[in-house]
């Protein structure tokens, strides 16, 4: 999927891909290392978007609510 | 067979006076799925023996006075991803090949409580991640995509093997579907409609909700579905509003907005963008107040979302990847195996990202005094299904790039209603979608519904599929 590129431009291998399956406990088939080291990659990258904005004052969605502050709640 | 072409509530009338039986319909329902199968292959099960059955007992019921209401005798289908007491759901995974769940999902249990009949499960992309293809192919033409992961929802109504379904939607799975296949689709607010024994895909994005051929049967449908349970961790104790009462007063003085720069760019289809364009000046010309609105924050929308998805979906499948991975599609494996590669870092950014994304929604909601935001459902009409991932001139392939204009909706949990607004050059469906605020679905119908009865897109029937008499 089309997400930018890591600032410094690297891709991660399927040899890398590899190494962070065995870690993790998982054996990854030989035939999906390819892909998921472009997918991973992407998805890497696609980090960067979010670090553009400014996140450490702001309180992570922890339990979800989609009701906004003012909203007649309604409750029974 | 014309009782196909009649919508919930005109059925649901005939039944109450006794014009026309539960079994009729059922049976009708049941050819109606032996002449269309073949084509679209929208279910995965048919329960033709259990369907009659009900069909009688709803009869018996009624014919004794104990009418439960317009969903009373009704066929639709019901996803399979969605539990079934003793009933194989698959969710389309050869990985769970074969399981029967001890209990009914909460949606089966509330269709079943109001008297609607089950004719079957429908197919899902499998688990529901929406990455795989599935058997299902669009009802308008069946060389082409039919919209997933509710796939066999989206097909059955259309074809009018069902009168309705139940869908689920995590990056738009309700109304992908329901917009390819030309019927109404909605994904309520988050918390309003429990996923209480529905395969989980991720807690915080998860959403059930109805697919049908009109505004008015989506709103009898959600009536049913809609209300707290507290087997559902997500479910909120908000008493659901009467969805049909206010559906007719029209749309004057309602006012809504449009993201010009995501929602209508370079990315949408032309004859879509006319299509969506045509709605918003007769929504004008009823009295309602269009206002552009510019929320640069939407352009994050995917990347959250997957985020979140991507952690969520493989820590709940954690156990099924490890034991069962050989009998996944490989593209489900492929999702699953990078969600566990994720840094939780990128999970943690993308909780706060959120916090940001539903902020700016509600602000824009807020300053402008929207009942709801406009765009297309999807940028473009179904394709063939190669087309669908064929990566275009803008660098997205048609599938990736539907995701950013639904997957708002599930980040920010507000309710969002897709609805047949024409077709394309090629003969195939366009739909209009409306994000409405939290809990206000009862304005989302009433807007929708304001569109909809100038319009006769309820009322058309596939070409491509076999006539109603045969």
């Amino acid at each position: 999927m089309p997400y930018v590129r890591r600032s410094d431009g690297r891709r991660v291998s399927p040899e890398e891909v590899q190494l962070m399956g065995m870690l993790v406990g998982l054996t990854i088939p030989p035939e999906d290392l390819a892909a998921l080291a472009d997918e991973l990659s992407d998805q890497l990258a696609s980090v960067y978007q979010l670090a553009a904005l400014d996140l450490e004052s702001v309180d992570p969605v922890l339990s979800f609510d989609p009701r906004w502050p003012d909203q007649d709640r309604g409750t029974r | 067979m014309e009782s196909l072409d009649l919508t919930i509530r005109e059925a649901a009338t005939r039944l109450e006076r006794g014009e026309i039986s539960s079994l009729e319909l059922v049976e009708a329902t049941l050819r109606r799925i032996e002449a269309t199968e073949p084509l679209i292959h929208a279910y995965a099960l048919v329960l033709a023996e259990e369907a009659c059955e009900a069909a009688r007992a709803a009869d018996t019921e009624m014919a004794q006075g104990r009418y439960r209401g317009p969903l009373h005798g009704i066929p639709v289908g019901v996803k399979d991803l969605c539990y079934t007491r003793g009933i194989p759901t698959e969710a389309g995974s050869r990985a769970l090949a074969g399981f029967l769940p001890s209990y009914d999902a909460a949606v089966v249990e509330r269709l079943r409580d109001a008297g609607a009949v089950i004719v079957g499960k429908t197919v899902t992309h499998e688990l529901a991640y929406g990455v795989n293809v599935p058997p299902t192919r669009n009802a308008w033409d069946p060389a082409c995509y039919p919209g997933g992961s509710s796939a066999g929802s989206g097909a059955a109504v259309a074809a009018r093997s069902a009168f309705g379904a139940i869908g689920t939607d995590t990056g738009g799975s309700i109304r992908e579907p329901a917009t390819l296949n030309g019927v109404v689709g909605l994904k309520p607010t988050f918390g309003l409609v429990s996923r209480y024994g529905i395969v989980p895909l991720s807690p915080s994005l998860d959403h059930a909700g109805p697919l049908a051929r009109t505004v008015e049967d989506c709103a009898l449908l959600l009536q049913a579905l809609a209300g707290y349970d507290p087997r559902d961790g997500g479910s909120i104790d908000q008493t659901p509003a009467d969805y049909t009462a206010t559906l007719e007063v029209g749309a004057a003085g309602l006012i809504v907005g449009v993201e010009r720069d995501l929602f209508m760019g370079s990315l949408v289809q032309p004859e879509v963008r006319l299509a969506v364009e045509a709605v918003l000046a007769e929504l004008a010309a009823q009295g309602v107040a269009v206002v552009e609105v510019a929320i640069p924050e939407l352009a994050l929308m995917r990347t959250v979302g997957l985020t979140i998805l991507l952690g969520d979906a493989s820590a709940q499948h954690w156990h099924l990847l490890r034991e069962r991975g050989s009998d996944l599609d490989p593209t489900t494996r492929l999702m699953l195996e990078l969600g566990e590669l994720v840094p939780a870092t990128h999970y943690a950014m993308a909780q706060r990202a959120r916090r940001v994304l539903c902020d700016a929604m509600r602000r824009t909601f807020e300053s402008h005094r929207l009942t709801a935001l406009v765009s297309p459902t999807s940028p473009s009409a179904t394709l063939p299904m190669d087309e669908m991932v064929a990566q275009g001139e803008t660098g997205e392939d048609p599938l990736s790039a539907g995701l950013d204009f639904m997957i708002p909706a599930n980040i920010t949990g507000q309710p969002a209603l897709s609805v047949p607004c024409g077709f394309s050059s090629s003969g195939l469906p366009i739909g209009v979608q409306f994000f409405g605020r939290p809990f206000d679905e009862a304005t989302l119908l009433r807007l929708a519904r304001a569109y909809e009865r100038n319009h006769a897109w309820a009322g058309a029937r596939s070409p491509a599929l076999p006539p109603l008499d045969q």
